[in-house]
């Protein structure tokens, strides 16, 4: 379909919040805590997570601690329940399928919501990922500036989108502009009041925005990233890694908050009774210093460098080659995550610059 | 559905290898004959205490699937603990297993370390059951110690079958030990290959492996000739888990067995 153009007021959100939440689930961001800082500032951290209460739902989020993926990757999640005596009566845990929003998407999580489609419904597919991805409305929400100094959305072009959303909103004083791309984006504002259609030129308000934005991202990457792949295999065996190794307290942090990061291990968890049990799968990391160890005892990445060095390679050249786009959307939440410190940003320049300090 | 849900196999048979190694027979229920290739894996799967990758070490062309466990783990020690009739899970067959068509009207240099015989059994059995596809045979094989064996009683045969050239070594061994002893790279003083028409396959401990491929290229044994099946820890079987995954490929998947040209070609840097 072609897109069509409406407009809500920001008073109106609740009201479309209350009719959507009569058929659907619906996740977006909502305030997790707000910390007061030593200098009285007051910081505030949001999660993505399903919505109950529509005062709840809060669109000027900068960011999410986990990206909005893990309602379809799950950590945690059951894949088998059984019982030890029964092993025809295996049962697999796949979601039936239900109807939800995901509201407030950001360009960038929308950007890894597609590739991590990509990756799970790649033979064999990951039906677990798949039924929950099912049947799912993304109503994204553009950025209109940066949510940290920590990001490479700009860099990486995916502070915009320009699909993989049903609908997406764009934030104009005191309403969102709403930008319909598909049928079920249409079916998700049909029958509603507080929808008006947008009279204005659409195009003028889209130059302005993006003229804004324009001035208010910035590029971290001091060359250009389309060097970065081979820049990176160029310093494969730089000191780069030794000192990222030094630094890395190999927590993990970085691999938990990542919208594109997929690695999980799976375990059992039986019973009191050792009868009826689960076999379930639960997020894990390749900074993990036992990610890569065989049964044997040989430990294929043992040191942290390695690791480091497997993250980026991940990100920058194996899921490039494998999927045609980066396995990093530069959300900067690793980086934010990160108690050591190490910045995807310096990493990224030493390997453009070769400046292997 | 769900890729997790294991088929029912049934433990017919047990044979106690080596102190620490048992071989399995088993028969999978719904499974009328063996569907897998030489080389590939089955994921067991024992409720309650997880999933463990298992290379298959009989031929498909055997009557029954067979699994060689070295006990080292909590998985590994249940498996041990068991008897026959016996049930647990397994998913699979997974992997590209050996080039077979690729070594059919060659001459064949196999070299096994250790438990990676027990993988190798399934190709080097599929050769003798169709002996004629395949040209000159030789299977070199290295173990820690005379007791570390596996498989005797065919190695029995072997070392008196024309079919095959078999020479083996221990790295430490007791006076009383006839063969030969030293590292597995000493038996290739004893083998002239052809270069021109000889498929070469190295299977063992991650450590022989750089040694090995050295003697073959000493040999001019060129590298689209040289396989190697490697090991890496596999928790999904499906590509996705991310543990077995070597640069840009998962092992799971893509391998086990890769060919060295690819690897060199791929940059797999972190497989040797």
């Amino acid at each position: 379909m072609s897109e069509s153009f409406y407009e809500i007021n920001k008073t109106n959100i609740k009201d479309w919040l209350e009719n959507l939440l009569k058929q659907y689930q619906l996740f977006g961001p909502k305030l997790k805590e707000s910390v007061l800082s030593t200098t009285s500032q007051i910081s505030e951290f949001f999660i993505f997570e399903e919505i109950y209460d529509p005062s709840d739902l809060r669109l000027d989020y900068p960011t999410s601690i986990l990206p909005p993926i893990k309602v379809f990757f799950p950590n945690d999640e059951t894949l088998l329940s059984y019982n030890i005596h029964d092993l025809h009566q295996i049962k697999s845990n796949i979601q039936p399928k239900k109807s939800k929003v995901m509201m407030g998407v950001h360009p960038c999580d929308i950007h890894s919501i597609q590739l991590m489609d990509k990756i799970f419904s790649k033979d064999p597919k990951d039906e677990y990922y798949l039924s929950r991805r099912e049947d799912t409305y993304i109503i994204g929400l553009n950025c209109f500036s940066p949510c940290s100094e920590r990001t490479l959305c700009y860099d990486k072009r995916t502070y915009r989108a320009d699909s993989g959303f049903d609908i997406l909103l764009w934030e104009d004083k005191s309403t969102y502009i709403i930008e319909v791309k598909s049928n079920k984006g249409k079916e998700l504002i049909e029958n509603q009041s507080y929808f008006n259609s947008y009279k204005n030129n659409f195009l003028t308000f889209q130059k302005d925005f993006y003229d804004h934005q324009s001035k208010s991202f910035t590029k971290h990457l001091v060359l250009d990233i389309n060097n970065l792949k081979e820049s990176l295999i160029d310093v494969y065996n730089s000191k780069i890694w030794q000192d990222l190794g030094e630094k890395c307290l190999s927590c993990g942090s970085c691999n938990i908050v990542c919208p594109t990061c997929y690695c999980f291990d799976t375990y059992d968890d039986i019973n009191l009774e050792l009868n009826e049990g689960v076999r379930c799968r639960k997020w894990d990391s390749c900074q993990n210093e036992v990610f890569a160890c065989v049964g044997s005892g040989e430990n294929f990445r043992e040191r942290s460098s390695q690791r480091n060095r497997h993250r980026i390679f991940k990100k920058e050249v194996y899921v490039l080659d494998n999927y045609g786009e980066s396995g990093c959307v530069g959300c900067g939440r690793c980086n934010t995550s990160c108690i050591a410190n190490i910045s995807l940003i310096d990493i990224y320049n030493r390997a453009l610059t070769k400046e292997i300090y | 559905m769900s890729n997790y849900i294991p088929l029912i196999a049934t433990i017919t048979n047990i044979n106690q290898l080596t102190a620490h190694e048992k071989l399995f027979n088993i028969s999978i229920e719904g499974l009328k004959q063996p569907n897998h290739q030489p080389g590939q894996f089955y994921m067991v799967s024992i409720f309650g205490f997880g999933e463990a990758p298992i290379s298959i070490c009989s031929s498909p062309d055997d009557k029954n699937i067979q699994l060689c466990v070295r006990k080292v783990g909590s998985l590994t020690s249940k498996l041990h603990s068991m008897n026959l009739g016996d049930t647990f899970g397994v998913r699979g067959p997974y992997g590209h297993g050996f080039p077979v068509n690729d070594f059919k009207g060659k001459d064949l240099l196999l070299v096994a370390g250790g438990l990676g015989l027990a993988p190798l059994r399934s190709f080097i059995r599929y050769i003798f059951q169709h002996r004629k596809d395949f040209k000159d045979f030789t299977l070199l094989y290295g173990s820690k110690k005379p007791e570390d064996r596996l498989f005797t009683e065919e190695i029995n045969e072997w070392s008196s079958d024309k079919n095959v050239r078999f020479i083996e070594t221990v790295d430490i061994a007791e006076p009383n030990w006839n063969g030969n002893i030293g590292l597995i790279t000493m038996l290739f003083k004893f083998i002239e290959p052809d270069p021109k028409k000889t498929m070469a396959l190295i299977i063992g401990p991650p450590v022989m492996y750089r040694f090995v491929i050295r003697e073959m290229l000493k040999k001019n044994i060129s590298i689209h000739q040289i396989y190697m099946d490697l090991e890496r820890r596999m928790r999904c079987g499906l590509g996705k888990c991310g543990h077995c995954q070597l640069n840009g490929v998962y092992v799971c998947q893509q391998g086990p067995v890769f060919k060295y040209s690819d690897m060199i070609e791929w940059n797999l840097k972190e497989a040797l």
